[in-house]
């Protein structure tokens, strides 16, 4: 985007360490301060297309393919919507199998973001060169050992997610009413090796982080500086007793003070959850239905939400594990609940991280989870079925309406990025105002406003895995007669 | 390992997988009868770091994936690559857009002794504008087959063969000098 008139743009395209493909620019006025940031998602279109008239039950190995980094988390949604379209309940054994599998995809999925994408923002930090700002810089300033155990852990979570879901990457063991294969006694006890393993290396993760993040003291500032906290909503699926739950259960949204606001089935969301377009961005930006669209602006009665980990923690009231509730309780001893600091969710994530490690050393040790009792087989297509979970990134809604016929007639997705457009564009737009003066811009500094939004860990239905052509990242500043004063490059 | 890259319902994207499909069809069988348990046809639709997990423990790699045609080269040719070709080619190392070179030296660097020795890559050249669907176009198809049989005469041990799907040749551009493009 350029803008008319005496203001300045400074792009950044594509952003780095994000999934899929974004554009960041930002408008400057004459003085070079910033006047306002976008974060345009550049999304690959079509999907629901696709799909119609395809069969309900394919579903769930098809949505998988939107994206190559949180495919479990479409297998899951789409399974419960496959399952409410039949109106069949999976058996108790097939609803441990399929949450054991996805406790190891979000171990999984939760390091390989701290680790890839937000560690390496810390250590070796925002100024670093960009050959060095990687987890390689990482392994060069922590120690290759750090590496190796990282790669076990990734490893240990594919191989369960393999023996669980099929394949490691895309699974493809859910079924309506159930689950497609048992889990065997001698999988289980191989499972639960892997396990403890990952439940340990989960607990070392969080003592990394308290070390290098909170016992810092520009780096626990971060966490509670004004520049990175947008005062919204927050919207999570909570289990019983307003649990932590990634699952089952209904979705409750708090207000920036933390007082509950709504609660409702994930089948009702259409009654509680509403969509605003902008002809910028292909992408569309949700609010509360009760509250309103009033723009890009945060404080009570702004019908603005987010989802994903500090989201679920200032929804909740617990988490059911027993480590993982001790960490909860020693962030909100440290931090106000509800937290709004953007930064915060790297904290959030890394408890999670321990919570699902927790969960699914709980469920493998269960030994009913090998009983064989793995499906309720269904009768008919009824009609309409909504799947909700909790992704890594935030609440996924897949809503399938279907025809006699068991196809698809009518298909919605709502993905956590979607949920959170609007908190992520004013996220960059204030750590833009904060770090851009009078027009200076270095590659540290671009690094530090693409931080404010890594945070909430966008996934950008990136489903391509086409080899990178030659497309370098440049910054170009231009003065208000559109001559180019400055580039910087990234390539 | 054989491994096919790319996402079947994204149009051309999903050719690396195509192409191994092909090439299982055409050898899969006499692999299995001369009870060949070396060589393993895998197709994963993942990041690149997520590839990299498939790759642990074999001795040798080919990877077939797309990559994006351009004024260098031609919708449906086919680039003979190492790692080593495309360093400096892709973003900075990030978990969904980590670059296949980065992604390959992170573990190699890592998991020391663990990954293959020898990795090469056909790099199929597509149209960057990608639609959702489970259909390749006529280039991208012609092109998997191209490769398929290509690696299926050297794994039943026919030898490279150096001709059989070069086609016309035409002008490299000079930044690609060095890299054999088969078209």
């Amino acid at each position: 985007m350029r803008a008319m008139g005496p203001e300045r743009e400074i792009e950044i395209y594509p952003a780095s360490r994000l999934e899929g493909h974004a554009k960041i620019s930002i408008f400057l006025d004459e003085k070079g301060a910033v006047k306002d940031a976008f974060f345009q998602i550049l999304e690959l279109r079509g999907f629901e297309e696709f799909c119609k008239g395809r069969l309900v039950e394919e579903m769930p190995r098809i949505t998988p393919r939107i994206c190559g980094v949180c495919p479990w988390a479409h297998h899951l949604a789409s399974a419960k919507a496959a399952d409410a379209v039949y109106g069949v309940e999976p058996t108790e054994t097939a609803e441990k199998v399929r949450e054991m599998g996805y406790s190891a995809f979000f171990v999984h999925d939760h390091l390989l973001h701290f680790y890839l994408l937000a560690l390496p923002d810390f250590i070796p930090g925002p100024r670093a060169p960009p050959a060095e700002r990687n987890v390689v810089g990482l392994l060069n300033k922590v120690g290759q050992e750090l590496g190796g155990k990282l790669l076990k852990a990734f490893g240990y979570a594919h191989e369960i997610q393999e023996i669980v879901g099929g394949r490691s990457t895309h699974p493809v063991f859910c079924l309506p009413g159930g689950v497609s294969r048992p889990i065997s006694e001698e999988e289980r006890a191989k499972i639960g090796a892997m396990a403890r393993y990952l439940l340990e290396f989960s607990e070392s993760t969080l003592e990394l982080f308290k070390k290098v993040l909170l016992k810092d003291e520009k780096y626990s500032k971060m966490i509670i500086e004004d520049k990175n906290v947008n005062r919204v909503n927050s919207l999570a699926m909570v289990g019983e007793g307003d649990s932590l739950s990634l699952l089952r259960g209904r979705l409750k949204a708090v207000d920036p003070d933390g007082r509950a606001i709504d609660i409702f089935e994930p089948k009702d969301y259409l009654d509680h959850i509403s969509e605003h377009v902008e002809p910028w961005t292909y992408s569309k930006f949700t609010f509360l239905k009760p509250l309103g669209w009033r723009g890009l602006v945060d404080g009570k009665g702004s019908g603005v939400y987010r989802v994903g980990p500090l989201a679920r923690f200032n929804a909740i009231e617990r988490i059911p594990t027993p480590r993982a509730q001790g960490a909860f309780e020693e962030m909100f001893e440290a931090l106000e609940k509800p937290c709004h600091s953007t930064f915060a969710y790297h904290w959030a994530r890394v408890i999670e991280t321990l919570y699902a490690a927790e969960r699914l050393l709980e469920l493998i040790e269960d030994p009913s989870i090998a009983n064989g009792d793995i499906r309720n087989i269904p009768g008919g297509a009824l009609g309409r079925g909504v799947g909700a979970v909790e992704a890594p990134r935030g609440t996924l809604i897949h809503d399938y309406t279907s025809d006699g016929d068991g196809r698809i007639r009518e298909l919605n997705l709502i993905v956590p990025t979607t949920h959170n457009n609007s908190v992520i564009c004013m996220s960059v737009r204030n750590a833009a105002r904060d770090l851009i003066k009078a027009g200076s811009v270095d590659d540290g500094l671009l690094n530090e406003v693409e931080m404010a939004f890594r945070a909430y860990d966008p996934c950008l239905a990136c489903a391509t895995h086409t080899l990178p052509g030659q497309l370098p990242l440049k910054v170009s500043i231009f003065d208000s007669q559109g001559a180019l004063l400055k580039e910087v490059s990234r390539s | 390992m054989v491994l096919g890259i790319g996402n079947p319902i994204l149009g051309d994207d999903g050719v690396g997988p195509r192409a191994v499909e092909m090439l299982r069809e055409e050898i899969g069988d006499r692999l299995r009868r001369r009870g060949d348990a070396d060589v393993e046809l895998k197709e994963v639709c993942s990041g690149n770091l997520g590839a990299m997990e498939e790759l642990i423990g074999c001795d040798e790699a080919i990877i077939i994936d797309s990559i994006s045609a351009g004024p260098a080269i031609r919708e449906g040719e086919v680039l003979e690559l190492t790692p080593d070709a495309l360093i400096g080619h892709g973003p900075p190392l990030n978990a969904h857009m980590a670059d296949f070179a980065s992604s390959y030296e992170l573990y190699r660097s890592v998991f020391k002794g663990e990954m293959p020795a020898r990795v090469r890559i056909y790099a199929i050249a597509i149209k960057g504008d990608l639609r959702f669907s489970d259909r390749l176009s006529r280039e991208a198809e012609d092109a998997a087959r191209r490769v398929a049989s290509k690696i299926s005469r050297e794994l039943l041990g026919d030898g490279p063969d150096g001709g059989a799907i070069h086609g016309h040749r035409g002008r490299r551009s000079r930044s690609l000098e060095g890299i054999p493009i088969i078209r």
